[in-house]
Formats: structure tokens, sequence, C-alpha cells
């Protein structure tokens, strides 16, 4: 297995005493989305900085590319490139004249071309030499993923993704992330939405309160839970009202009182019930 | 590397230009300069406070023991030898019977030598005997340029002293403001670049209004006899001041707070030393005072006047460093932070 993310047995607290991670284990594939899923304050951030090399006082092992990250330097960050939950750019300068910026840290035969770029987050030619205080929070997040996207990078850290997107821009963002993964490039993305990480993620990992919970694919983490529904809308004296009940709890057979049954159908849980159910806590 | 420092200073080069601060610093390149020609030398001569030599042609003496200005001496030879020494005294030659017979001065222009005479002249007289001695020039005097390399030190050093310091915190605040010093820590450029890049952007910018300053204020003649020196008290102080500033920027979260500091540093710290170092008022807590230090280097740089200029260099470069070091900490702290 060609492992591109390798963490061991991290631990980090910013205060003596106060552990933000604990004892944090796993591995990501090449070319794999990982899914970091949790809540505000569960120590998601703090991994990814970890992760991007601006944290270097941690405990445990990691690894980028098979070499530990703390002896890599300045070359860590010609692999990767991340995508801030804030589209960050200067306000003053253009798209272009940023992406230009930011393109000229890599070596030339990396990056890749900006308007071939910025034709690919669809940002309008007539915006593209704008300054970007004039733009919508979704057209500089679009340049932003470009900035991102610009230096080839091996493995690509996004922090909520699709946070301030319109939903053709989400569609849009989904569609590269997917294309990017099969490039082969590493995605790890840390989110509190359920629908992203269901959606794009080859596993996730539940982290609450400095812990991984759980570890698996979206499906395995549902299976696990072990508890599909059936949910029965139906009518009592002349007033519509429904019951939600384990699906094994209908097959051994139970009564209730009703007048006419409208539907009978299973109700899958939501990635943010699993949650609830593995950490006992929500997502928000 | 060189690539990416020219990236950077392109960057901070566009910043720059986006918000006005080459015109803020050609504006007040023009303002400071009015006001020296047509406000600080007019009103400054106004209140010239001279010595007055007096040389009586018998051997009548008489008392003037009110006004420590007044000084009188035996003979011709050391009326001359006194003038010379004080280029900036009147001397006045008295008859027989103790009227003023000759003003000797050195010329400085036809204002300020009036203004100098009617003072001394004032010392000895009631007003209406005013005008009536006739003036001999002795040579050239240097009080006007004494004047103008007072006041252009003086601008000099407050330009790179405030603007430096506010100008950097501006463009840096902004930056914070506008998230991209986290993206920074994620891009493979070193962090001593960024800062570096700034520090030779305002010292250029610095340089440029020093040596702007001193043409347009003291002449080419004399801008050329100084410049070397002028450009080496910029190179020295101007990095100071930018590191001092951002440093302030990455220990303050926002302006209002970084604000409370410009004014303890630049109006506490170095107001009392254009007021001291350039007139006769004494103060002890001056020596204090590190801006003391600093603004005596760039005047006597620009007097022509000796100075400890290998010791004061030195100091200058053990604070780069040390503000540098300090800056790449904070800087690093600023990006974890996130």
């Amino acid at each position: 297995m060609n492992r591109m993310i390798e963490v061991e047995g991290l631990n980090f607290s910013y205060k003596k005493g106060t552990a933000v991670l604990k004892d944090i284990s796993f591995q990501i594939k090449k070319g794999e989305i990982f899914g970091f899923l949790g809540p505000n304050g569960s120590g998601k951030s703090t991994t990814q900085k970890i992760l991007t090399g601006l944290l270097s006082n941690y405990n445990g092992e990691v690894k980028i590319d098979g070499r530990d990250i703390r002896e890599q330097g300045l070359e860590l960050y010609r692999q990767i490139g991340v995508l801030f939950e804030y589209p960050y750019l200067y306000s003053s300068l253009s798209a272009i004249d940023n992406l230009q910026y930011f393109a000229s840290f890599y070596p030339e035969e990396q990056r890749r071309d900006i308007d071939e770029i910025l034709q690919l987050v669809d940002l309008k030619k007539e915006y593209r030499r704008k300054v970007v205080k004039s733009y919508s929070k979704g057209m500089r997040q679009r340049t932003s993923f470009a900035r991102v996207l610009l230096s080839n990078p091996k493995i690509l850290f996004l922090d909520e993704p699709i946070s301030g997107l319109d939903p053709a821009g989400a569609i849009l963002f989904k569609k590269i992330i997917k294309q990017e993964q099969l490039k082969g490039t590493t995605i790890f993305i840390t989110t509190h939405n359920m629908y992203v990480a269901e959606e794009l993620c080859n596993r996730i990992a539940f982290i609450s309160a400095g812990e991984i919970k759980a570890l698996d694919t979206p499906q395995g983490l549902k299976r696990n839970i072990e508890q599909d529904l059936v949910e029965i809308e139906y009518r009592l004296k002349g007033l519509d009202q429904h019951l939600t009940l384990p699906t094994r709890e209908i097959l051994t057979g139970f009564c209730f009182e009703y007048d006419e049954i409208k539907s009978v159908h299973t109700k899958e849980l939501s990635m943010e019930d699993v949650f609830i159910k593995v950490t006992g806590k929500g997502l928000e | 590397m060189l690539k990416h420092f020219a990236a950077l200073l392109k960057k901070d080069i566009k910043l720059i230009i986006h918000h006005k601060f080459i015109l803020i610093m050609l504006g007040s390149l023009l303002v400071y300069s009015l006001y020296i020609n047509f406000v600080y030398l007019v009103e400054g001569t106004k209140t010239v406070e001279t010595n007055l030599y007096l040389l009586f042609a018998g051997q009548q003496q008489q008392s003037f023991a009110t006004d420590q200005r007044i000084k009188i001496v035996g003979s011709a030879e050391e009326l001359y030898q006194a003038l010379a020494a004080d280029q900036d005294g009147v001397g006045i030659r008295l008859d027989q019977d103790g009227h003023p017979d000759r003003i000797l001065l050195y010329q400085v222009s036809p204002k300020i030598d009036r203004s100098k005479a009617l003072a001394g002249l004032n010392l000895l007289l009631d007003d209406e005997h005013l005008g009536e001695v006739p003036l001999t020039y002795l040579g050239k005097g240097d009080l006007e340029q004494k004047q103008r390399v007072n006041m252009t030190a003086v601008i000099i050093f407050f330009e790179i002293a405030a603007i430096s310091f506010l100008g950097i915190a501006a463009i840096f605040f902004k930056e914070k403001a506008m998230g991209v010093i986290k993206v920074y820590g994620v891009l493979p450029g070193s962090k001593f670049l960024y800062l570096a890049s700034k520090v030779l952007l305002f010292l250029g910018l610095e340089i440029i209004f020093a040596v702007g300053m001193c043409l347009i204020n003291l002449g080419v003649e004399y801008t050329r006899s100084i410049l070397a020196q002028v450009i080496l008290q910029v190179v020295l102080l101007s990095p100071i001041m930018v590191l001092l500033g951002f440093l302030f920027s990455l220990v303050y979260h926002d302006l209002k707070q970084f604000i409370l500091a410009y004014t303890i540093i630049v109006v506490l710290g170095t107001s009392p030393v254009f007021l001291f170092v350039t007139s006769p008022l004494e103060w002890t807590g001056l020596y204090l005072l590190p801006s003391y230090y600093a603004f005596s280097a760039l005047y006597n740089a620009m007097l022509k006047q000796p100075y400890p200029v290998v010791i004061y260099g030195l100091a200058c470069i053990v604070v780069i460093l040390g503000l540098s070091r300090a800056n790449y900490y904070l800087m690093k702290r600023e990006i974890e932070r996130g």
C-alpha cells in the first residue's frame, strides 16, 4: 500500500496539561479522499496544522510521502496545497496578479497554466483582471481554489471546501476534487458538513475531544451502528401521525392503533445520526 | 531564492502603489519643503538669538551686564576672531561717543542679516536709532544653511521614525486582515525573505525621500558633500524602524492597540529629541532615549560634524539582527495561530 500520510500516536497541547489531540493514529493512501469529521474545537484544525507543518511541537510521528514532516522544511510546501475555510487573497490585486504571485514560489515545471486553472474553477474572464475586492464570496473561493491547484500538489488539504459556495459552485468543486483524485492526488478534507464527507470521502474519521472515535468508509460507519429504521405514516381520528421503529421490531411484530396506514418506508441513518451515536455529541 | 524575493518585492511594490504610499511620500516631500522655505526660515529668523560683540573706539567701557549675550572685546582683531568663531553673532563698533558706528557680520541673506543687525542694535539702542548704522559684511555666513540642515534633519528623522513605523504596520495589518499571512505560512517561501522584502522596500523609499529632501532644501553642492553619510544613516535607521513597526503589528491584534504603541514610541520617544537637540534647552533625561543617539548621528552627519560612526553603526546592526530574529518568531507564532 502506497501511504501518503502516516500519523502514529499523535499528541498535542497548546498549554501544558490541556491535551488537544490524544494519541491519534491513521494512514491515508495515495489517491484517497480522507474526511476528518468533527465539531468545532474537536481538534480538526490542529491536526491539519500539524500535517501542514505549521505546528511542530507535537509528540508522535507524522510522515508525508514516507518522510518525517519535521525533516522536510520548505520542501513540504512544494508537495502540498492548502485551501483555507475563508478565501485569503490580496484584495487589492486581481485574480491573475494573486495567482502569479503565489505561483512564483513553485518551480516552473510544477506550475499549471493560470488561464487553464481559472477556466477550471469557472472564474468569469471579465473578472480575472479586476481587483479581488470587487468579487463575491463565491468568486473569491474559486480564486482561492485556483491558487491551491496551481502548484499541482501531491496532497490537497481542504478545510470546509464548499462553504460559502452557491449550489453550482459546490457541484463544480466536488467535480474538481474527484478529478484531482483520479489524477492520484491525496485529499484530506476537514469539515463538519456530513453531506460533503459522505459524498466525497473514501474514508471518514470521526474526531471528538481530540480523539478519533471511529474510522471507516461512510457505508462501514453506518453499517457498524446496525440500526436500520422504518418510518410509518398513518392517520388516526382524522390526524396525520408517524412512528419510527427499528426494523427488527417490525419483523417480530407489534401493535398500534390506526385508522389508515399512508406509507411505510425504511429510514437510513444520516452521517450526523451516526456521529451522534458514536461520539455522543452533535456536529455543530 | 532570488526569484522568491523578487516576487515578494514586486507584490509589496504593488501594495504600496495601491495604498498610495508613494503619493503620500511625494506629497509630504513637497509640503515639508514648502514649510522649510516659506515658514520655518522666515519665522525662524525672527527669533534668532545672536551674541553681540562690542568694540569701543576709545578707552571708555560701559556696563551691559544686564544681558549675557553682550560681550565686550578689546581690539579689532579680537572682534574678528570672535565673529569668525561665532558666525551667527553680530559685531558693533562704537565711536568715541559710544554710538554705534558700524555693524559687522557674516552675510546670510538680506532678510536674515537685517534681522540680526536689528536684534543686535536693539540690545543697545531705542527703536528710533535703529537702521542708521551701516552694515559691513565679513564674508558669507551659514546661519540659513544651518537652519535648513536643522529642519531637514528633523524631518528626515521623523519621516523614518514615524512613517516607516506606521507604514509597515498599515500594510501588515492589511495583510493580516486579508489572511494572506496564513497562506504565506503554507508556501515554500522563507519568513526572513518576507521581512527582508518589506525592509528593503521601505529603505528604498526612505533613501529617495531623504535625498530628495536634501536636494530641495540644502542644494546640490551641499547634498553631494553629505550624500554618503545621509544614505548610511538611512540604511542604519530605516530597517530598525520598519522591524519595530512590524514587531508591534505582530504583538498587537488590531490597529487601535497599535496606535497606542505608536504614540508612545514616536511621540514620546522622538519628539523630545527634536526639541532638545536643535535648541539650547537642556534635559539630562534625553540621554536615556535611544532615539537621541539615532537623531544625533543623523544630525551630526548632516552638519558634517564628527560622531562615533563605527560604534553607532555596530549598535544599529546588533539591533537589526535582534529585531529580525524576534520578528521571525513572532511571525511564526502568528501563522500558527491561524
